[in-house]
């Protein structure tokens, strides 16, 4: 029921489904995850950073799915419904790296095997590095403005694509990504104390 | 549609030129790390292949029988933690209760005498005697002389059994301590509602201290006078309560103990309740009635100790007490049998002196 009421919301009544190859009823997972698997992962990947296990929360989203999605109505966005899954689970496996660091007063490593191929050792540590930073920064944001800022900075997602995707209106998605912005700027230099002058 | 709506789309750190091309800003910077990230987050093949077997492996809907096991199991810990959470709330309510002013006659039925008995050994330094079983249980403390240390001569002491019966210390713990055996409570008197059951046990629980309190001044302490007040204590709180008997017995111990003995036969005198008084009070009641020259109840005492036995100390101070009333109603003969019988039976009793100089008399 409370998928059905998500599924029915503003944003998923007022635009067309996203999905590019639309799923019938009743809902076929192993199509859903043909269809979804790539953009699944790299939702998790980017929303949860280092230390997530990205597969992990693919085999979650799509197991939820297989449990819950009994049919899909024409209404339905259901790009929209594996996006607040993978979101809440992500969410959920970033609890459990926080306590898991604050058990063992450690920081965790990205997570190996993250990304694509990494073509020379030093490129690689850059780019851990680089990752790292980022996601530091990303952490010490509000959840609203981190989702905002992920999608659009690195999943490259236009505002009004973002606004469907979450259910918000383009407005309000405009306020959260300015100033998750600012607030980036703002930690990014608090943490790294970075001295260059913002246009 | 607001404002916003209007407003171009703002430009992508993650867009911005390489750093180098232009002047270096943070915002450069970011973008590059951005586009960084945007890289290695990209799913690789390898990946989705390994999420496709995860995913495929464990596919299967969970059945119903292991919901229902799961069912079953969450249940099972619900009510064991409840059955937890209600026990330690049960007895702490028990310890910090406070008692009413006395509990409804017989409202606590033998259940509730079962759990004072069993909370006065293990909770309230196991100061109380069950009523049925003190004689065996009790511990001793020290050996109870029957009669007065001093020797006294023998004709006058059996003629007159005054002199005979034992001092105050004589009905001490052993003499005593073995309660009368109280009639059962009426079963029906014990199906009480848990609330009220839990009152009585709260009461049953500071009466049980309260008696407890009074042995110990008693014994450990040798303050009878501190005893008395813990029993008047108890009797003013519970005067109908389930150790009225333990009570009373403590009390006919610390007025020996006192050497208020004519108290003490009085409260012996009420305690016959359906005549199942244990040995060692029903042979202190005949002591003092014997001292008081009731000689007749005195022998009815005596004859009833030693219809079962005369070996133990018990039964020796019964064929000695005997003797002295027999002595006094001119049965020299039946005196000189019980005088001979508790040599034979208590050569080494307290009383074997006493008992030797009076046969030595005796025509």
């Amino acid at each position: 029921m409370r998928e059905k009421a998500f599924f029915v919301s503003r944003a998923a009544r007022t635009s067309p489904v996203t999905d590019p190859d639309p799923v019938d009823s009743p809902v076929d997972v192993a199509r859903l995850y043909r269809a979804h698997e790539r953009t699944v992962m790299r939702w998790a990947a980017r929303l949860g950073g280092p230390g997530i296990d990205v597969e992990d929360v693919v085999q979650d989203v799509f197991l939820v799915a297989k449990r819950r999605l009994r049919s899909v109505d024409e209404s339905w966005n259901i790009q929209t419904w594996l996006f607040r899954t993978t979101e809440k689970i992500v969410q959920t496996a970033r609890r459990k790296r926080r306590l898991r660091q604050w058990l063992s007063l450690s920081r965790e490593p990205a997570a190996p095997g993250m990304g694509a191929p990494r073509p020379t050792p030093a490129e690689a540590l850059e780019r851990e590095r680089a990752v790292e930073e980022v996601y530091r920064v990303l952490d010490r944001l509000p959840e609203r403005q981190r989702r905002v800022l992920v999608l659009f900075e690195i999943e490259g997602m236009s505002t009004q694509e973002i606004a469907e995707l979450i259910g918000a209106h383009v407005g309000t998605v405009r306020v959260w990504l300015f100033r998750a912005r600012a607030r980036f700027l703002e930690e990014h230099q608090r943490l790294f104390q970075r001295s260059q002058p913002c246009r | 549609m607001s404002m916003t709506d209007d407003l171009p789309e703002p430009a992508r750190w993650s867009d911005s030129p390489p750093q180098g091309e232009t002047s270096e800003t943070a915002e450069h910077a970011i973008g590059a790390a951005l586009r960084r990230v945007r890289e290695a987050t990209l799913p690789s093949d390898t990946a989705l292949a390994r999420a496709a077997r995860r995913v495929n492996a464990v596919a299967a809907p969970r059945t119903r029988g292991q919901l229902i096991w799961r069912l079953v199991v969450a249940a099972a810990l619900i009510m064991a933690t409840g059955g937890a959470v209600g026990a330690a709330l049960n007895r702490w309510r028990r310890a910090n209760v406070e008692a009413p002013a006395g509990v409804a006659p017989g409202a606590n039925g033998p259940v509730a005498t079962k759990r004072a008995h069993r909370r006065g050994r293990h909770g309230v330094q196991a100061a109380l005697p069950s009523p049925q079983t003190a004689d065996l249980e009790l511990p001793v403390e020290e050996p109870v002389p029957e009669f007065p240390a001093a020797p006294q001569p023998p004709a006058p002491v059996l003629a007159s059994p005054t002199a005979d019966v034992p001092a105050p210390a004589s009905a001490g713990p052993t003499g005593v301590s073995a309660l009368a055996a109280q009639p059962a409570q009426p079963a029906h008197e014990s199906h009480a509602r848990p609330a009220e059951r839990r009152t009585e046990d709260a009461a049953v629980s500071v009466g049980a201290e309260l008696v407890a309190n009074a042995f110990r001044d008693l014994r450990s302490r040798g303050d009878a006078a501190g005893a008395l007040q813990a029993l008047d204590d108890y009797d003013r709180r519970f005067p109908n309560g389930v150790l009225r008997s333990e009570s009373r017995v403590a009390r006919v111990e610390a007025l020996l103990t006192l050497d208020r003995r004519k108290e003490a036969l009085r409260l012996l005198e009420t305690a016959d309740g359906g005549g199942a008084l244990t040995r060692d009070v029903r042979v202190t009641r005949g002591e003092l009635r014997a001292e008081s020259n009731r000689c007749a109840e005195a022998l009815r005492d005596f004859d009833a100790v030693l219809a079962a036995r005369d070996g133990d100390a018990a039964g020796g101070r019964a064929l000695y007490g005997r003797a002295g009333c027999r002595l006094r109603a001119g049965d020299n003969q039946g005196a000189r049998r019980d005088l001979t019988r508790y040599l034979d039976v208590h050569a080494d009793g307290p009383s074997a002196e006493a008992a030797r100089r009076a046969l030595a008399v005796l025509p």
